[in-house]
């Protein structure tokens, strides 16, 4: 194998999980996102002397994210579901197994850029700036749509004036603010 | 914690579906054809940009027990609204029976005119026929030695081009009645159809409903009216 072969499959190996991680994260469907990610590696891989001195990941993210926002533009998506379910109740099930059912359910209600907007902002911790970079989008309407997806999401984006750290948060996910 | 804080966990908590492991080396394997057939477009300057993409020749396998029989389709002949420019089919188009929302998949030759590629002269199109009319999605030819020389050629891993899934097809010069491919262990039939114009090219395809993952196939093999294994050509596999 050659010595960029052994690279990328080193560097594949790496990062496959995290981008099928992603990848289902922006597509809800694991056949999908195993597709997703796949398409993402082979382009990375086709342009792997190109991209492998610079960020190879940032490369296939950007791929990732494209191709699966792409898809959804050609209308092979599944449709936004109308409303964020509830969060049931914390004693009902394990914090985490709760987690992941409103996750999937409120992933649901965004469109394709929020979702993706959503993905990269905090699950990939990039700042607004990369996001409208690998978006092809304006800061601007990078601040928009996740202002706007948080608040489908219910999510509060500041800890509300007089809170403080440590308290259960999860109270307010997934459910209606007083 | 902040209510960012726990999106940010609920988003990297491991997720309740197994998302399973990717295959490294059929990504290498996909990236690679990929390259080259950048490569070869941007050696060709761009001019024939539909016209050169190539795949050559998986390695013989042996035969085994498919499930389905398909029966050679008959070509039909060319749509009278298909393209006229440098897409128009070459020959009949060949009706699968595949349909989709797309309508239904067909293939037909189209010429192939390029100086970089002197000894290729046609390339397989998969498309779709919808109301009359054709789409010109993935093209396919051999980029390496003769195009009607004995064996596989132009073989394409399933794609998807302008939103439609296309599976794997090629074709093969030689009297084959029968061509054959392994995915995930099994040994699936392709369908077929002789091309109009040369009727020594054997045009094929593995159809969704032995292929549902959209996997390559390999160890394609080609046998005679006999059973006797044909040539598969050139010998290494997943080249193109």
């Amino acid at each position: 194998m050659a010595r960029g072969d052994e690279e990328f499959a080193e560097f594949a190996h790496a990062c496959s999980a995290r981008l099928l991680h992603a990848a289902y994260l922006l597509t809800g469907n694991r056949h999908t996102a195993e597709d997703a990610a796949q398409t993402a590696l082979v382009r990375t891989y086709a342009a792997w002397s190109r991209v492998r001195r610079a960020d190879a990941f940032a490369y296939a993210r950007q791929v990732l994210v494209n191709h699966v926002t792409d898809r959804w533009r050609l209308g092979l998506r599944e449709y936004a579901t109308g409303d964020v379910p509830e969060r049931p109740g914390a004693a009902d099930v394990a914090e985490e197994v709760t987690l992941r059912r409103w996750l999937v359910g409120a992933l649901g209600s965004l469109t394709a850029r929020e979702r993706a907007v959503i993905v990269m902002r905090y699950f990939f911790d990039l700042p607004e700036v990369s996001v409208a970079h690998e978006l092809h989008i304006s800061v601007g309407t990078v601040k928009s749509t996740s202002s706007r997806a948080l608040a489908k999401l219910r999510v509060q984006a500041e800890p509300p004036p007089g809170s403080s750290a440590g308290t259960d948060s999860i109270t307010t996910i997934g459910q209606e603010q007083p | 914690m902040t209510d960012l804080d726990t999106l940010r966990r609920a988003l990297r908590a491991r997720p309740a579906a197994d998302l399973g492991r990717l295959d490294i080396g059929q990504i290498m394997l996909q990236g690679g054809r990929v390259r080259r057939r950048r490569r070869i477009l941007a050696a060709s300057g761009g001019a024939v940009l539909a016209a050169v993409l190539a795949a050559v020749v998986i390695s013989a396998g042996l035969p085994g027990r498919p499930g389905r029989e398909p029966h050679p389709v008959p070509a039909l002949a060319p749509g009278h609204s298909a393209d006229r420019g440098r897409n128009a089919p070459y020959g009949a188009v060949i009706s699968t029976g595949i349909r989709d929302s797309a309508g239904e998949l067909v293939f037909y030759a189209v010429k192939v005119h390029t100086a970089q590629l002197p000894q290729t002269t046609f390339g397989v199109m998969g498309g779709y026929r919808r109301a009359g009319k054709l789409t010109a999605d993935v093209e396919s030819n051999e980029f390496s030695g003769p195009d009607t020389a004995p064996g596989f050629h132009a073989v394409q891993s399933p794609t998807s081009a302008n939103g439609h899934p296309v599976p794997e097809f090629g074709y093969y010069a030689g009297p084959a009645v029968k061509i054959t491919g392994v995915v995930n262990g099994q040994r699936i039939q392709a369908g077929h159809a002789r091309w109009s114009v040369n009727r020594t090219i054997v045009i094929f395809w593995f159809s969704p409903r032995d292929n549902p993952g959209a996997h390559t196939v390999t160890g394609l093999a080609a046998y005679n009216a006999q059973g006797k294994l044909l040539p598969a050509g050139h010998s290494s596999p997943g080249v193109g």
